[in-house]
């Protein structure tokens, strides 16, 4: 910590240390995909064997994608993903502006609402919003997937935050050019803001993409499942046989995102951070 | 555009326009936050079934029904257990990753990178991982615990290793992101103040994370301990995933008591009134992490 | 008797050389003062003193025993840091006592809560309560001792700083630019204060500044420092009479010293534009050279005894004093002039001005910027005068 290059000995403790716990923290990866690789005989087997025998990797892909329509639900994560962050920045964006840089009557109340919102944790409205979206009929849709979320709060945070430090004589040269306000958040503030939409995109599509309790409670047929929820349904039909192609099938939901995340990982990082720190 | 426009001020202008762009998300919020956070109050106090024609108002009954239930209770108490085990240990090691991590200057970002994979992947294809490495017979860690002459349970089934054992999970889904925020915290610390320190006779490791480090992490801390505390309160997938609140409700959490009750018995009235606990349990926590924030401010 | 000796140190960071063959010899209970521009190496070179990085050649000795192997705390030197750092969690009779907690305390008696009750440890914490007021006293912030850092401004902030030095007693001061972040006003007040308590204590003060006023106004000697080296290291007088290299000429004195690029005539003449002026220099400077003539070194003349003439383009009323800058053929820049301000009363924009400078004021130097020896002559002028 204070930036000198450590001496031999401790420098070879630290990466004693790190490299243990790095290794125990991606044991489930690896044995995940390992398992991935197996044929069923070498599976269930009675000690440890980490390389298979026989590569069975592509068998078990292929089985996967067929006794499990995998590539619908990687499909619907992205449907399902993108579409809410699409409208949830199309709400956000505007709404953050005019908090941020117009002052109208309210703005100071709709901002305490905003603060106020934050504090609800989804899983507690699951109970109404679920009976409303049944008397509105759009349980076992892409609707109940999306609508719920279309609303970000915390984007419309984290966008206001950064849009106060936009200095405000861009905003009036705009103004003085002829750019209408709705004008001006798509082409003056939306570039300026790239990585606070970074960061907001980011949170969005992870958490989403991830989510298992709306999608179980929202949707049942198979042709609608997220990624969370096909590979639990591939795994409660394959009762304990299919582990191989069961592994693989695990092994594909997550790659997107962790694939994503290797690329792009420091701004997935500052993102993440950004966002804890709201 | 010629000439001066005679017409409306621009602030009325802007006033308007400041309106149109934050009505859709003024309705969005009253009709999907606000509005079923109220729903789900009232409701608690209600009768009201799925697919009932009718409901009553009962006033505090649903409440006074969970304060009489054993399963109610036992999944509060599993709850506190599981955020006790979680809050700490996932703090612990967060910052003890990005302390280590920081401590040197060698492949810092590959050691971050690692740990922060288990808080990006699909919590529920994981939690499929675990499982099989749990498997008391085919299972890695009972294969590696045979290999050393020790005998491992069956984790999962186990009531006295069940609720710990979720708890690893959720350390091991949850430490990463501690470590993150540790990190940007640490990386604020100014360099002068380590060597003030050493000027004023700190020489040891432990001496500069007492003078220095721990005090100026101590915003931080507070605000990861409660981030833990939230999330690790919302536990619900590897429950619903793994042990189905099993075996005999040792493993039972509040979120899964209330998604019982609201989605496979219907007992909407029922369920809204655990709702309303866990968003009380939830505010709390929230409350005090603004809190937190406040104190992270106000402390430079 | 404790003074501070650096010895051909060198230090490079990466490829860039920073500090290279670097002597200095302080005495004790010497103000001096590290000076120049940004990037010159001076703070490095005193984070070397303080221990705070390491040289890759060289000795740093303290009172005549070198010290490189020792850690910066056990060096026993004290420094204030350009931010002051002050550990903003604690309060300012704390962050005073910190030095002394660590030196003079045992770990034990130093463990929150419990080390109250550790023996000895309540004596111990008397003297460093006394030893914290006295130094509190002594830079008038007494009646701060309760406040944390956040709460303070920038000129207590420092004094806070100052305090955490010197409660320890240490063989010598270390100050990293420590008026730079004070506003202008502060600054002149604090220079007089921190001379005045070197004064005090009478102990070894090294200063690091990129402010030569501040050098000038403060140091028993100042080390003038370019691109690593220490160019000149002599008392403010000579540095500023005296320059041994063109770039102390150029740093030290405000406005800059005016500088006329020259030539030597074969008789030692020195010549510009045109122009024989009252100097010799000697054959070794070689053909071209540099005159370097201050501002207040200039007088204005009658046009027959006129040295260099020109017409006045800008002129800067400061007040006690006023600025002239004036074109003169043969000179790319205009040359700085300072009048009294009777005399500059008549001054205006376009008008022609005739001047004169005391030949013995001005220094010359060879091509590359060394000084070179100058006489100032009965025989040039008499040239002159002849019309040569």
């Amino acid at each position: 910590m204070t930036g000198r290059p450590l001496s031999p000995l401790p420098a070879i403790a630290r990466h004693a240390v790190l490299l243990v716990a790095a290794a125990v923290v991606l044991m489930p990866f690896v044995w995940m995909l390992v398992t991935a690789t197996k044929p069923p005989e070498e599976i269930f087997v009675d000690d440890i064997r980490f390389w298979p025998e026989r590569f069975y990797l592509f068998e078990n892909l292929t089985e996967a994608f067929e006794k499990a329509p995998l590539a619908r639900y990687l499909l619907n994560g992205v449907i399902v993903t993108v579409t809410i962050f699409a409208i949830q920045a199309a709400i956000a964006l505007p709404a953050s502006y005019a908090l941020a840089k117009l002052r109208f009557a309210g703005a100071k109340a709709m901002f305490a609402l905003v603060l106020l919102c934050l504090l609800i944790p989804p899983q507690a409205i699951a109970v109404p919003l679920f009976l409303l979206f049944y008397q509105l009929g759009i349980l076992n849709s892409y609707a109940a997937l999306v609508v719920p979320f279309v609303i970000s709060v915390f984007g419309i945070f984290l966008m206001r935050q950064f849009f106060l430090t936009v200095p405000d004589d861009l905003i009036d040269a705009a103004r003085m050019d002829g750019l209408s306000e709705f004008s001006i958040v798509w082409r003056v503030m939306l570039p300026t803001a790239i990585p606070a939409l970074t960061a907001f995109g980011i949170f969005s599509v992870v958490s989403h993409w991830n989510d298992y309790f709306w999608p179980l409670i929202a949707v049942n047929s198979e042709h609608l499942y997220t990624p969370p929820l096909g590979v639990v349904a591939f795994r409660n039909e394959e009762a304990g046989t299919a582990y191989g192609p069961l592994m693989a099938a695990a092994t594909v939901i997550i790659l997107p995102l962790i694939a994503a995340f290797l690329v792009a990982q420091r701004r997935f990082i500052e993102g993440i951070a950004l966002t804890g720190m709201k | 555009m010629g000439g001066l426009r005679a017409s409306r001020p621009l602030r009325d202008t802007l006033g308007t326009a400041g309106w149109t762009m934050s009505a859709p998300a003024l309705f969005l919020m009253l009709l999907l936050l606000i509005g079923p956070v109220l729903a789900v109050v009232a409701m608690s106090f209600t009768d009201y079934q799925l697919g009932a024609a009718g409901f009553a108002w009962i006033g505090f009954d649903n409440y006074a029904a969970l304060a009489g239930d054993r399963v109610f209770w036992t999944s509060l108490v599993n709850t506190l257990v599981y955020v006790a085990i979680v809050v700490p240990t996932s703090v612990a090691l967060g910052l003890g990753a990005a302390l280590l991590i920081e401590a040197g200057g060698s492949f810092r970002a590959f050691y971050r990178a690692v740990f922060f994979i288990p808080v990006m992947a699909t919590l529920i294809a994981m939690a499929i991982s675990w499982e099989f490495m749990l498997h008391p017979q085919f299972g890695l860690i009972n294969l590696a615990l045979k290999s050393v002459g020790l005998s491992g349970g069956n984790w999962l089934q186990d009531t006295r290793y069940v609720l710990p054992v979720l708890a690893g999970i959720g350390v091991w889904q949850l430490f990463g992101f501690n470590m993150v925020l540790f990190l940007a915290g640490l990386k604020s610390i100014p360099r002068s103040l380590y060597e003030a320190g050493e000027m004023d006779g700190v020489a040891s490791a432990w001496g500069r994370f007492r003078l220095v480090t721990w005090p100026l992490l101590g915003p931080v801390s507070l605000f990861v301990t409660v981030i833990s505390g939230i999330r690790s309160f919302q536990v619900f997938d590897t429950v619903h995933v793994l042990t189905k609140g099993g075996p005999t409700k040792h493993s039972e959490v509040l979120l899964y008591t209330m998604y019982a009750e609201g989605f496979e018995f219907f007992r909407s009235g029922h369920a809204a009134a655990i709702a309303v606990v866990f968003l009380l349990f939830v505010l709390a926590l929230t409350l005090l992490k603004t809190w937190a924030i406040e104190r992270q401010v106000h402390y430079r | 008797m404790v003074g501070i000796r650096l010895s051909s140190i060198d230090k490079r960071f990466g490829t860039t050389r920073v500090l290279e063959g670097v002597e200095l010899d302080i005495g004790d209970g010497e103000f001096v003062s590290l000076v120049g521009p940004s990037g010159c190496g001076k703070s490095t070179l005193l984070r070397i003193v303080a221990g705070l990085e390491r040289q890759d050649r060289g000795t740093v000795s303290i009172g005549d025993r070198p010290v490189d192997l020792l850690r910066a705390s056990d060096r026993n030197l004290a420094m204030v840091f350009q931010s002051y750092a002050l550990y903003p969690h604690l309060t300012v009779a704390e962050n005073i006592a910190v030095p002394l907690r660590m030196r003079r305390m045992t770990r034990w008696q130093r463990l929150p809560a419990v080390g109250r009750f550790m023996p000895g440890s309540r004596l111990r914490r008397r003297e460093i309560d006394e030893a914290v007021r006295d130094a509190a006293e002594m830079l008038d912030i007494a009646h701060l001792q309760g406040r944390r850092p956040g709460q303070l401004s920038g000129g207590q902030r420092q004094r806070v700083a100052l305090g955490r030095a010197l409660v320890r007693n240490p063989d010598a001061f270390l100050l990293d630019e420590p008026l730079s972040n004070l506003d202008a006003k502060l600054r002149v007040h604090m220079r007089a204060e921190i001379a005045e308590l070197h004064r005090h204590l009478g102990r070894t003060f090294v200063y690091v500044t990129h402010d030569q006023v501040e050098a000038m106004t403060m140091s028993d000697r100042i080390a003038v420092m370019m691109d690593g080296v220490i160019v000149q290291c002599d008392t403010p007088q000579r540095v500023y009479h005296d320059p041994q290299d063109i770039r102390v000429a150029r740093f030290i004195g405000s406005p800059q010293m005016n500088v006329l690029p020259a030539t030597r005539a074969d008789d030692g003449t020195v010549v510009f534009a045109g122009v024989s002026l009252p100097l010799r220099a000697s054959a070794k400077s070689g053909r071209s050279i540099h005159v370097g003539i201050r501002p207040d070194a200039f007088a204005p003349a009658a046009a027959s005894a006129a040295l260099l003439s020109g017409s006045v383009r800008h002129v800067e009323n400061l007040g006690p004093e006023v600025f002239a800058r004036v074109e003169v053929a043969g000179l790319g820049e205009r040359l700085v002039v300072r009048f009294e301000p009777a005399a500059a009363r008549a001054l205006r924009p376009g008008m022609p001005v005739d001047l004169s400078f005391d030949p013995a004021r001005a220094v010359l130097f060879d091509a590359v910027g060394r000084r070179i020896e100058c006489w100032s002559g009965e025989g040039a002028r008499a040239l002159r005068a002849l019309g040569g």
